[in-house]
């Protein structure tokens, strides 16, 4: 595969970004490539969830400020390919800092570069909610975008505003810039709104815009990040909600490998 | 519920711009000068990669699965033992030897089942939702449908025949429903007592 770069944004907050990048990256890492998960998110999520044992680590603001290098905020996991650079300790006073260095012309391309040297093959940046600086920076160095689409009302009137900003960044700067698709997030099949959120999409976009695998809204992906593991470790591995990552890599993968099908509108495969 | 506003809904824009960006920009080309000093012709972008939109394969895919799980639904109350029902309305499970049982076998002993739930649920009604559930290791989908607040769930294989391990693997999770549910009316049962 071609070193890809995955930008997971999102403009409405709470919609599963870090939990998809943390359950993506170890299903890609499961399919034999070399991921690493880059924290751009300030709130430090990820980085607080997996490391909760350690009381202080570099990362990426430490490089980016001067004080560390990626070799020293480099975590390595049990899980073979998948490594995560945490965002670091981000404090008030240094999230302007933060912003200002990430949004640097090439800075964040530079840093992606140097992950190149660990034989990285994919990065997930896991992005803030919102389209501020920092999410532009990401896209802007990116070679691919993934969008959570939260099966709720509310965060179809963000879907658009999202586009946009791909859109924008693929016309100053970044025109290889591409979508690689929206991935309905917790979805509650036991809710009519939820549903209806599912089949909008399903019918208004084309279907390259869409990823097939729903992630649905399961009590599972909290007491995995209270456990602080991705969902394919629990339940000794057999949790079927790890399955559904498995199916969302391996779509993602045929995406980044070739290129799609449209339907031409023949004869469609009998059920039975 | 009160019908969501359709405004949250519209996704013409969003839809747009998404066909806009599945692709890598094409720079427009650039436009060479006139040797004999006329003006150099105008930029022409590259024409945007020609997608339809409701074309999607998987659409249409699930709307076939959908009509033909409802034709399953539609013969399965007239098979013995097929389904379970709670006091909610339909927790419907099925039972039998299904690992012994061909799959047309298979699909016309649900026909009768479909018929059964829309004449006791009246015109009214509706079988509204879908949701594939694919289960650890296996390309077995749960269907899960909602008739008037009430859950029906099937399996399915999605796409083709089941084979021997995939029927047994729906003949598992429809005993692992049976289960619950009689662990449910035990309960209830007990409760009652």
């Amino acid at each position: 595969m071609q070193k890809i770069t995955i930008a997971l944004c999102s403009q409405k907050g709470g919609v599963g970004k870090t939990t998809l990048a943390l359950n993506l990256g170890l299903a890609l890492s499961r399919l034999d490539h070399q991921v690493t998960i880059l924290e751009l998110d300030p709130q430090g999520s990820l980085g607080a969830s997996l490391l909760q044992e350690r009381k202080a680590f570099a990362g990426l603001v430490e490089i980016l400020l001067g004080s560390g290098d990626i070799e020293d905020a480099r975590v390595l996991t049990k899980a073979g390919g998948l490594s995560l650079v945490p965002i670091g300790e981000v404090g008030l006073d240094r999230l302007g800092e933060l912003e200002s260095a990430l949004a640097a012309p090439g800075r964040l391309a530079a840093m992606l570069q140097g992950l190149q040297h660990f034989g990285t093959e994919v990065v997930l940046l896991d992005c803030p909610s919102g389209l501020g600086a920092v999410t532009m920076a990401a896209l802007g160095a990116a070679t691919h975008a993934l969008v959570p689409l939260q099966a709720e009302p509310l965060s179809l009137r963000s879907v658009e505003l999202v586009l946009g900003a791909i859109d924008h960044v693929r016309e100053h700067g970044n025109p290889g810039l591409v979508l690689l698709g929206l991935v309905l997030s917790m979805f509650d099949r036991a809710s009519e709104a939820s549903l209806a959120v599912a089949q909008a999409s399903w019918q208004s976009f084309v279907a390259e815009a869409v990823l097939e695998t729903v992630i649905p809204r399961d009590r599972i992906y909290l007491e995995a990040s209270l456990h602080g593991v991705p969902v394919g470790f629990m339940a000794q591995g057999k949790h079927p909600e790890g399955r559904r990552f498995s199916l969302l890599a391996e779509e993602i993968v045929d995406r980044l490998e070739g290129p799609q099908e449209v339907h031409d509108g023949g004869p469609i495969q009998t059920l039975l | 519920m009160a019908a969501p506003s359709r405004r949250f809904f519209d996704l013409d824009g969003a839809a747009k711009l998404s066909r806009r960006i599945l692709r890598p920009s094409e720079l427009p080309s650039v436009p060479r000068p006139d040797p004999a000093g006329g003006p150099a012709p105008a930029a022409v972008a590259p024409p945007a990669p020609a997608l339809e939109p409701f074309s999607r394969p998987e659409v249409a895919y699930k709307l076939e699965l959908l009509d033909a799980l409802l034709a399953w639904v539609r013969q399965g109350l007239n098979a013995e033992g097929c389904f379970a029902l709670d006091e909610r309305g339909f927790l419907v499970a099925s039972s039998g030897e299904l690992g012994q049982v061909p799959p047309e076998v298979l699909l016309s002993a649900f026909v009768a089942s479909g018929e059964a739930i829309l004449d006791h649920a009246g015109a009214e009604h509706r079988l509204c939702r879908l949701e594939l559930e694919l289960t650890s290791g296996t390309q077995v989908a749960l269907l899960h449908l909602v008739l008037d607040g009430a859950q029906v769930i099937l399996g399915i294989v999605a796409g083709r025949a089941p084979g021997p391990a995939e029927l047994q693997t729906i003949q598992q999770t429809i005993d692992d429903e049976l289960e619950r549910f009689a662990g449910e009316v035990a309960q209830r049962v007990r409760a009652g007592a």
